[in-house]
């Protein structure tokens, strides 16, 4: 067990000595942080969850001790890049070329892109984004049912990118309620490093 | 102890604007403070302004403002530089000429010597000449650890005032300064900041954003704030709401000073930045690609930031143009969008 002693030390010593000690604590290695300042005790919860780690924290007296596991450090803190570079990962993204769902009449097609969208809110395999054009922006439009479950979808992190040419196209720029305006540049790249696309 | 090389940051804990009290508090207790209306308020405290304005006549609009701080560096010459350009930025964050100014000063005579009061304000008035401001007097008042800072009066023509309610969808986001003055601030104090990138942050702060105010005028930019102790997502987050529109912002093109991207990894985060972070939580929306670096630089509270702004796309690189003269760093880094359920989406 490494301990980390940071009492007495205010923001942002304690989280300087948290991050270099993960960073030199051998695999499987426990590490216990110790701070005896309410903020740097708060920040350092707050830090350690940005890097994905789930302390377990004890309080005695006012020193709180933060105990996380080496083996829990995925390879080192990957960038989110690496994550989405891994082909082989099980990452994929859900591109919506159009606002109905198959080919045929548009009535069903429409009632098809709703009930997708609320099966995707009920799956436990999410998608890493979800990526709108053509017609397909038409979905994120106000007042519409799909854009009611996209929004569901935003809440719990998932990001939206709708085309901002196709928004501009169709004249609804205005009119979307959700998800981001972007650009062919960021959804090809969503295309290109996805582990697989979803064309629903 | 000689009165050039007294050091003004062994004089306290927090510096600049990181000094300021909790926003969320501050909100919750004025709430219960009514304020009495007037016709002529063009902008009073509801939209979170960088200052307020009154309508003298058709001409005329007077912009009042104040800002003041304990050290933010050792050197004296220096702090009142920084602090008189950070006061004076409220005036141009509005589109507004700096007219008069009041020094507020705080200083404890028995513990420093009187020397070091005299190159405070020494160096708050070479900014306050360069503003082309007039000081009017001020007030001293003996206290420790020492604060210093301005009360400004400036104008603007009533259809050239900039304010925070400006934003419309479709603009493009555009930031003067380079972030990362608070991360290497709190380096400094840890020693572990670099002289290079340091002397830059200092310069970056003294700078007016003068320039910045003419530009805007120039482009004719009606939406605006200066990035201070909120940091860049706290204060686009007050623009975003003033003006009912969301706004995007891409972390990965914000500019930075040098340096600090290494020391935001070595966890060299000020408590400022998770404040900020904790305050505008509720209203961002970061995509699972945005690095806790990328985004503690974007809360990291800034001290006489830059300004930021929205322009038309058709004027935007007109804009950045003219502002590269003065502020090489200046850029694209987001856009602004109709409203949707977040203020922010950073991606």
């Amino acid at each position: 067990m490494k301990t980390i002693d940071t009492k007495g030390q205010l923001c942002p010593a304690p989280l300087i000595l948290a991050k270099k000690g993960i960073q030199e604590a051998a695999a499987g290695e426990e590490i216990e942080i110790l701070t005896d300042n309410e903020t740097s005790f708060h920040n350092l919860k707050n830090y350690l969850k940005e890097l994905k780690l789930k302390p377990t924290i004890r309080t005695e007296g006012n020193v709180h001790m933060l105990t996380i596991n080496k083996t829990e450090v995925i390879s080192d803190f990957p960038s989110p890049e690496s994550f989405c570079a891994n082909p082989t990962s099980t990452n994929f993204v859900v591109a919506i070329k159009s606002e109905f769902m198959g080919t045929g009449d548009d009535e069903i097609g429409h009632f098809l892109m709703e009930a997708f969208l609320d099966s995707l809110n009920e799956s436990d395999k999410l998608p890493s984004a979800i990526l709108l054009y053509n017609s397909g922006v038409k979905i994120a439009l106000k007042e519409t049912v799909t854009a009611r479950s996209l929004q569901t979808l935003e809440n719990i992190g998932i990001p939206i990118y709708a085309c901002g040419k196709c928004l501009e196209y169709y004249k609804i720029k205005d009119l979307i309620a959700v998800g981001m305006v972007s650009n062919m540049f960021a959804i090809t790249k969503h295309l290109t490093e996805a582990g697989h696309i979803i064309y629903p | 102890m000689t009165s050039s090389s007294f050091d003004l940051l062994s004089t306290c804990a927090s510096g600049g604007c990181s000094a300021k009290l909790n926003p969320a508090a501050l909100t919750d207790l004025l709430s219960s403070i009514p304020l009495i209306k007037d016709a002529r308020i063009m902008v009073d405290i509801e939209t979170h302004d960088d200052a307020g304005v009154y309508r003298l006549n058709d001409d005329t609009a007077l912009i009042v403002t104040t800002d003041f701080f304990p050290p933010v560096c050792s050197d004296a010459f220096t702090f009142g530089q920084i602090a008189a350009a950070n006061a004076l930025s409220d005036i141009y964050a509005m589109g507004g000429t700096p007219l008069l100014s009041l020094n507020l000063t705080m200083f404890p005579s028995k513990d420093i010597p009187l020397e070091v009061l005299r190159n405070i304000l020494a160096g708050g008035q070479e900014k306050i000449n360069e503003s082309g401001a007039f000081t009017m007097g001020g007030h001293t008042i003996d206290d420790n650890p020492p604060k210093y800072g301005l009360a400004v009066v400036g104008t603007v023509h009533p259809d050239k005032l900039i304010t925070n309610a400006g934003l419309k969808a479709g603009q493009l986001l555009v930031l003067t300064k380079p972030l990362g003055v608070g991360v290497l601030m709190a380096a400094q104090r840890m020693g572990l900041a670099d002289k290079a990138a340091y002397n830059l942050a200092l310069e970056q702060m003294k700078m007016l954003n003068k320039a910045g105010a003419v530009c805007m005028q120039q482009f004719g930019v009606k939406g605006a704030t200066d990035v201070t102790g909120f940091g860049l997502l706290g204060h686009a987050l007050k623009m975003a709401e003033a003006s009912d529109v969301s706004i995007q912002i891409s972390l990965g093109s914000l500019p930075v000073l040098p340096q600090v991207i290494s020391l935001l990894e070595s966890g060299c985060i000020p408590g400022a930045a998770f404040r900020n972070a904790d305050f505008v939580k509720k209203h961002v929306f970061y995509t699972p690609t945005c690095s806790v670096e990328q985004k503690m630089l974007a809360c990291d509270a800034q001290t006489s930031g830059g300004l930021l702004m929205a322009v038309d796309t058709d004027k935007a690189n007109d804009l950045i143009a003219a502002l590269k003269i003065f502020h090489p760093q200046a850029c694209i880094i987001g856009e602004v969008t109709s409203r949707r359920s977040k203020s922010i989406y950073c991606h």
